[in-house]
């Protein structure tokens, strides 16, 4: 299958402050992909490099086979792109901003932005600048969506919306996918509107992959374990065992990608005493917090 | 394409160009009214000598004007643009970034261009009321560095506008600030004619400045 995306060594450096280190994956086509992780964790760098608006310290990502910080025309044409804050000209109505943006993409579907637009309540006089947020997150989509690009990036797409708009993404993007050559990369905060609708992820924690793979395989394998124990040593790190730990006074919530058996076998040879010791299932999102950690 | 950034540009400019033309209807009609009001309270060929001979310009209050033009249309076109970083949407347009930044100057410099001639036309009509073909056939050559200055105010305003660095931009407004100097100087309203190549040859190096802002702007250098 081919890659549309793929980063390479990726190294970023803000001064002397360490984003992420040789970080590696690859974003097949046809697939719906999380790039996750918790603020500060290089998402925003990821996409500004993508997008070549960030040259990495080293590394480089390719889309397409080019490299993002030389995309040449003919590839942006193919590349749709929704800024954090869905960014687009405010100064413009939702007519002349279809009349600017249509002559540069050759696939342009007129029909996809302006039944999006049916759906505004705004007069088309009316300036973008003057819309509400959740408003401006439908133009913006709706030009997305009319470029009919081969991949699609959303930056925190989800960003101001409330759970109607939200919605309104994900349903017009699960459409879009429905074209088995349509590929997506998005970032989110809102974990519960991506369960169910990205098929591979990468989660990033601090410097670097904690996970990268299938959406799938990881809520199959990364498993919470939730327990009884007096005196739990709270020193305990992480380790090939223990991905993270929470302690409530006796209660603690122990998440691992070993199975049940191994991590109480690993707690009888800490010579921790337990007890009601189970498996919780876990949402897409607490698995998130599970992997990276509540602070 | 082209035809979509001009509508973009356009629509950016517009009501700034339309200010222009204005401001440039009230200086013209101020300077006709003094020239007229000039030639009544005095000896017309009294006048006309100290035009020839002491080489004074009846619309040097014009000079200033284009330098104006300029410092509006550059922020018309640059402000909006750098606000919540929309020039990120205009360079991820596909078509060469270099070539989307010269597209965008080009409307500015014909914006820019149409407030001269018009200017220019007003200037060499009513001035040929009063005077002979002698005196109004300079008028072209007087005002043309005063053209040239605010195409590179055009030029260095979008500079510091699009620079992301805050000491580059400081530099570069007294840099941009030593060149307007050269298209302004009191003693040589005239002798500009000889040296009017140096000054397209300043505007052109004036230029290069927004595609350096531009480069670094979207590589993020720091």
């Amino acid at each position: 299958m081919e890659n549309i995306i793929e980063c390479i060594n990726l190294t970023h450096y803000y001064g002397r402050k360490l984003i992420f280190k040789d970080v590696n994956y690859q974003v097949k086509k046809g697939s719906t992909f999380g790039l996750l992780g918790k603020n500060g964790a290089g998402k925003t760098t990821t996409i500004n490099i993508l997008n070549g608006y960030l040259t990495p310290s080293s590394g480089q990502c390719l889309i397409f086979g080019e490299d993002s910080q030389h995309l040449t025309p003919s590839t942006k044409s193919r590349i749709g792109y929704l800024m954090e804050g869905h960014i687009q000209y405010g100064f413009m109505n939702i007519h002349q901003i279809e009349k600017f943006y249509a002559p540069f993409y050759p696939h342009w579907k007129r029909e996809a932005y302006f039944e999006l637009m049916a759906k505004l309540n705004v007069s088309p006089k009316q300036k973008i600048s003057k819309m509400s947020c959740g408003q401006r997150s439908q133009v913006a989509l709706g030009l997305v969506l009319a470029q009919d690009p081969d991949l699609m990036i959303l930056d925190d797409y989800s960003m101001g919306l409330d759970p109607g708009y939200r919605r309104l993404f994900i349903d017009y993007l699960k459409a879009y996918t429905r074209s088995e050559h349509k590929t997506i990369f998005v970032t989110s905060h809102i974990l519960q509107d991506l369960e169910g609708f990205i098929t591979e992820a990468v989660i990033l924690g601090s410097s670097g992959i904690l996970y990268y793979g299938s959406i799938k395989e990881f809520m199959e394998k990364f498993h919470c374990f939730k327990f009884t124990a007096r005196g739990f040593p709270t020193e305990l790190k992480k380790n090939d065992i223990i991905q993270n730990i929470e302690i409530i006074r006796e209660e603690v919530n122990l998440y691992s990608f070993r199975s049940g058996a191994e991590v109480q076998s690993f707690l009888r040879s800490m010579g921790i005493q337990y007890s009601h010791f189970r498996e919780v299932t876990m949402s897409l999102e607490e698995a998130f917090i599970g992997l990276t950690g509540k602070y | 394409m082209f035809k979509a950034i001009i509508f973009k540009e356009w629509l950016k400019i517009r009501w700034t160009l339309l200010i222009m033309f204005l401001l440039s209807v009230g200086i013209l009609v101020n300077i006709w009214v003094n020239l007229a009001y000039g030639l009544r309270f005095s000896n017309p060929s009294d006048f006309w000598a100290f035009i020839i001979f002491r080489k004074y310009v009846f619309f040097s209050f014009l000079q200033y004007f284009p330098p104006v033009a300029g410092l509006g249309l550059a922020i018309a076109q640059f402000f909006p643009e750098m606000h919540r970083d929309r020039l990120r949407l205009t360079l991820r347009l596909p078509l060469p970034e270099n070539l989307i930044i010269f597209q965008m100057n080009i409307v500015a410099i014909l914006a820019i261009f149409s407030l001269f001639l018009f200017n220019l036309i007003f200037l060499l009509v009513f001035s040929s009321i009063y005077f002979p073909s002698e005196i109004v056939k300079n008028i072209f050559m007087v005002s043309l560095p005063w053209f040239l200055a605010g195409i590179a105010t055009y030029f260095g305003v979008a500079t510091i506008l699009v620079e992301p660095v805050w000491i580059r931009r400081i530099l570069m407004a007294i840099i941009f600030y030593g060149f307007l100097q050269t298209f302004f100087q009191p003693a040589g309203i005239y002798s500009y004619q000889k040296v009017i190549i140096f000054l397209v040859l300043l505007v052109f190096v004036s230029a290069l400045g927004i595609y350096y802002a531009v480069h670094h702007y979207q590589k993020g250098l720091a």
